[in-house]
């Protein structure tokens, strides 16, 4: 496939990596010499210099054949003209723009085919901030996720010293949770992600995902013994936020509608008069986050969520140590550079969030479009989590799933049937039209869209 | 500034007044009281100096500065304050000079303090003549001359600025001419209304248009002695306390409903609104509570006095006065804190207590939050600082002036505490104070330096202190 990506930025760059390293040839356009060099020096791609909405350097990147355009320029304006201008001269099939000015994304009616001819919006802010308010509300996972509108999610959680989860193996857990369905899809032990084996012990200090029907979400969480936060609601906490960019603001806002008693820390003062000014009750307050006497002044531990949405890593990972050691319960850690990721754990910082990663998946979601409906990573993105549906040429249909040959380290994580949630065990199996969860290793993730995309060549 | 464009402007005012005049005679004409050639002379006087004015200004202006728009507006206040006493000599029912001017200035600025007495008895084209300038002060004369007179478009919004009430002015559209239309419509519709309601509800037809045009106007004078104690009908005081409440309303909210089908929404949504509506119900449910704890009045009585006095209009029902002390500390309250911006209603304004309390709040809240940015906000819209420092002139320059009334009118021989509410009564517009100028009473009994001062509080308190005293400073009239 021929992919323009226009911006070099954090998220252009992530996403001219993944798409290239699948064997995509992609075009990067930006009006930066030096970030493109970058690129350039990291990966096989074409690199243009010039404005990303000009229709000559658009031309010379190969616009003529592109079938997919993404346009990810830090300017909104920029990217919705770049679309057009693709869109009337190019014709180019496929276009995705990122936008972050929430008026925008607000008016549905603008876009559409004889309107902005935008196929897809992403706004990495919007993704962040729903992802860090979907993980306020459970907070003892480290990682939520949800599938098929909710029926399916994968909770991320830490196998905590103590407790009655470490030492046993997985064909053990079901004791452990008192019945309850539910698959670990996902474990990690040293850094190192893969797909489990029912013989797979869990210890102390390994992550796993499990995949649990919506509604059972709350049992689960009760059975796995994590008491902190229970008892306290949305509306009875107390959140810090550190930063009032896009993405503080729009969690500030989400949290509000919750009923949560916010505070917010900026340090710019300008953008913390235009916070006070937009955000009905949250206390804007200006200063810096890393301050212990204005930390104190807004008495932090009585803090119950600490979250570090500012643009600078180093300010987010330093306010996070700090609120850890003012023992803030749950602690969420902004962090868009990868080589800050990696050092998090070190650090004893669980939640992280990366826009970047977030905007990532949501491009590649759509990118692979087709019988495959959803699709994201988990844990440093080693693993992919895909939805998809079975048609009734596939392979996989009506094997009980212990017999199914599956590619290598991929497993059948939820079966979704209509409105019915089938959490699998081995004598499950998969009828035409069911939706399921698989979890793979990237590596084998072309295989995997194989089943579910070529089903006919395997008769 | 620009001395003969002003001249100007003030004689086709005067002129837009004098035709007001002819609705009297036609009247008195109709009810042949034998009062119309007063009227006639009254009229044709008072067009003849505007008509002198006009000459002398030699055209419409070109452009208004906004020291212009002041003097224009003060200007206009105090001259129709003047003229419209003429029709009081000439029919004979005011002898004293001071008598007329203090009545007729009372009207135009809606505040329905009287000195007449046996108003039953009163020819009808005089009743009519009061009502009318409550109506037309109501909703600003001024505001009503650049409605009908396109010519005044230029300077308009200069005009207009200065005479409509409330901290922050909006235009509703784009011409300052239809925003001021539109602000008419509604005064008129609603006007209309209230006078269909109330003669459903058994006023005679006269009776029913001048208690719509004093009660839409928030004036508060009635065609009786005893107000609207005269009528014994739940519906005449129901419908009354409806339409009071109703005028109280920012009128700017009214067009904003009327745009979206009269949505109650619209309403709900605004900070003031709320404010307005939880105020006069905590009023009502205190007196109430004071008044039948002790068993000197009724629910009906409360309710109506209440609205009467929180909305600024100054009809009663009942001798209030009567009532417990507590009750009348809380009504000489209610008038300062008085209606909504932008509407008839006088006294300081709901919407300017909000944010002055809210002000209060902010700063407690920084001794909590020492680093905290907190806005003071009305509708989830931050108030500029600017506009919050205004409010704290405004609020001292008031109750300075409104000391300084009370003072100059114990001075002429008033007791205290008819000093005290007189001064209230009069520069909030509401009308009927305590002591000898209870709602039982009227005004006649002051002395006329009295009576001389508080006609300066009204006018001081219709144009809200600011475009008045802008005129008293020196730096004002240095070129």
């Amino acid at each position: 496939m021929n992919v323009l990506i226009l911006g070099a930025g954090e998220v252009g760059f992530h996403i001219a990596q993944r798409l290239a390293s699948e064997g995509n040839d992609v075009s990067v356009i930006d009006n930066d010499a030096a970030r493109l060099q970058r690129v350039a020096d990291t990966m096989d791609v074409q690199t243009v210099l010039g404005y990303a909405s000009h229709p000559t350097t658009l031309a010379q990147a190969g616009a003529e054949n592109a079938e997919l355009l993404i346009a990810a320029t830090t300017n909104d304006e920029t990217n919705m003209l770049a679309c057009q201008v693709a869109h009337s001269l190019f014709k180019v099939t496929t276009k995705m723009a990122r936008i972050r000015e929430a008026d925008y994304v607000n008016h549905p009616k603008l876009f559409g085919r004889d309107e902005l001819p935008i196929d897809l919006i992403i706004s990495p802010e919007h993704e962040a901030a729903k992802s860090i308010v979907k993980r306020f509300q459970v907070t003892s996972a480290v990682d939520a996720q949800e599938f098929a509108n909710g029926k399916v999610q994968l909770l991320g959680m830490r196998i905590p010293p103590k407790g009655h989860l470490a030492g046993i193996a997985l064909s053990e857990l079901h004791e452990v949770v008192d019945g309850l369905r539910t698959y670990v899809v996902a474990h990690e032990h040293n850094r190192l992600w893969r797909v489990p084996t029912p013989e797979t012990v869990l210890l102390a200090g390994d992550s796993i995902y499990l995949a649990v029907a919506g509604r059972d979400v709350e049992r689960l969480l009760a059975c796995m013994g994590s008491e902190e936060y229970r008892g306290k609601s949305s509306a009875q906490r107390n959140v810090l936020i550190v930063g009032g960019g896009h993405v503080g603001y729009i969690v500030a806002q989400q949290l509000e509608k919750l009923g949560t008693s916010v505070k917010l820390i900026e340090y710019n003062p300008m953008r913390a008069e235009w916070l006070a000014e937009h955000l009905d009750r949250t206390v804007v307050i200006h200063g810096d986050a890393l301050d212990r006497q204005l930390l104190e002044e807004e008495s932090i531990d009585t803090i119950d969520d600490f979250l570090a949405l500012t643009n600078d890593d180093e300010t987010n990972i330093l306010g996070s140590l700090i609120a850890k050691k003012y023992k803030v319960g749950h602690i969420v850690t902004l962090v868009n550079r990868a080589i800050y990721s990696d050092l998090m754990r070190e650090m004893g910082l669980e939640i992280t969030v990366s826009p970047r990663l977030t905007t990532a998946s949501a491009i590649l979601r759509h990118v692979r479009k087709g019988r495959i409906f959803d699709l994201s990573t988990l844990g440093d993105g080693t693993l992919e989590v895909l939805e998809a549906e079975a048609l009734k040429t596939s392979a996989i249909l009506n094997i009980p799933l212990s017999e199914l040959q599956l590619p290598e380290n991929t497993v059948i994580g939820a079966i979704i049937r209509g409105d019915k949630v089938i959490i699998p065990n081995g004598d499950s199996m998969v009828e035409p039209n069911d939706h399921v969860l698989l979890i793979t290793q990237g590596t084998a993730l072309r295989e995997v869209e194989k089943l579910f995309e070529v089903g006919l060549e395997f008769f | 500034m620009h001395i003969k464009g002003v001249i100007w402007t003030l004689g086709i005012l005067i002129v837009l007044f004098a035709s007001g005049m002819l609705l009297p005679a036609l009247v008195s004409l109709y009810f042949s009281s034998g009062h119309a050639d007063h009227f006639l002379i009254a009229s044709a006087l008072t067009a003849s100096l505007g008509l002198v004015m006009m000459k002398w200004g030699g055209g419409s202006p070109k452009r208004l500065s906004h020291k212009d728009g002041f003097l224009i507006v003060a200007l206009a206040w105090v001259v129709l304050s003047l003229l419209g006493a003429t029709p009081f000599w000439t029919t004979g029912v005011c002898e004293d000079i001071v008598d007329g001017l203090f009545e007729s200035t009372s009207g135009l600025t809606t505040t329905g303090a009287t000195v007449l007495t046996d108003l039953d008895h009163i020819p009808p084209s005089i009743l009519f003549w009061r009502s009318m300038q409550e109506w037309l002060g109501g909703m600003g004369i001024i505001v009503l001359a650049v409605a009908v007179m396109p010519l005044l478009g230029v300077g308009g919004m200069q005009l207009f600025r200065a005479e409509t009430p409330g901290p922050v002015k909006d235009k509703l559209t784009a011409r300052v001419t239809e925003t001021a239309k539109a602000l008419w419509y509604i005064y008129l519709a609603m006007t209309v209304l209230s006078g269909i309601a109330l003669w459903l509800a058994g006023m005679t037809p006269f009776d029913a248009i001048n208690h719509a045009m004093t009660t839409v106007a928030i004036g508060g004078f009635s065609t009786h002695d005893a107000s609207m104690g005269y009528y014994d009908s739940m519906w005449i005081r129901g419908l009354t306390v409806i339409f009071m409440l109703l005028a109280g309303i920012n009128f700017t909210l009214h067009f904003a409903a009327m745009r979206r089908g009269f949505s109650i929404k619209s309403y709900s949504s605004d900070d003031e609104f709320r404010t307005y509506i939880k105020w006069i119900s905590l009023l009502i449910l205190l007196i109430g509570a004071l008044t039948l704890l002790t068993g000197s009045g009724t629910w009906d009585e409360v309710i109506f006095n209440t609205v009467s006095i929180a909305t600024t209009t100054g009809f009663a029902v009942s001798d209030y006065a009567l009532w417990p002390p507590g009750t009348a500390m809380l009504l000489f309250a209610a008038m300062f804190v008085g209606a909504c911006a932008g509407s008839t209603g006088g006294g300081m304004k709901v919407v300017r207590v909000l944010l002055l309390f809210q002000q209060g709040m902010r700063e407690i809240r920084r001794l909590i939050h020492p680093h905290g940015i907190i806005h003071v906000k009305i509708n989830e819209q931050s108030i500029s600082g600017s506009v919050v420092q205004a409010l704290w002139g405004f609020f001292v320059l008031y109750m300075v002036c409104y000391a300084i009334v009370a003072i100059l009118l114990s001075f002429t021989g008033v007791d205290m505490l008819t000093s005290l509410t007189a001064a209230a009564a009069c520069i909030t517009n509401t009308g009927p104070g305590f002591g000898t100028v209870g709602p039982a009473s009227t005004y006649a009994s002051l002395p006329d330096a009295a009576k001389g001062v508080l006609m300066f509080g009204m006018v001081l308190g219709r144009l809200e202190i600011f475009t008045f005293f802008v005129l008293l400073v020196p730096e004002f009239w240095r070129k």
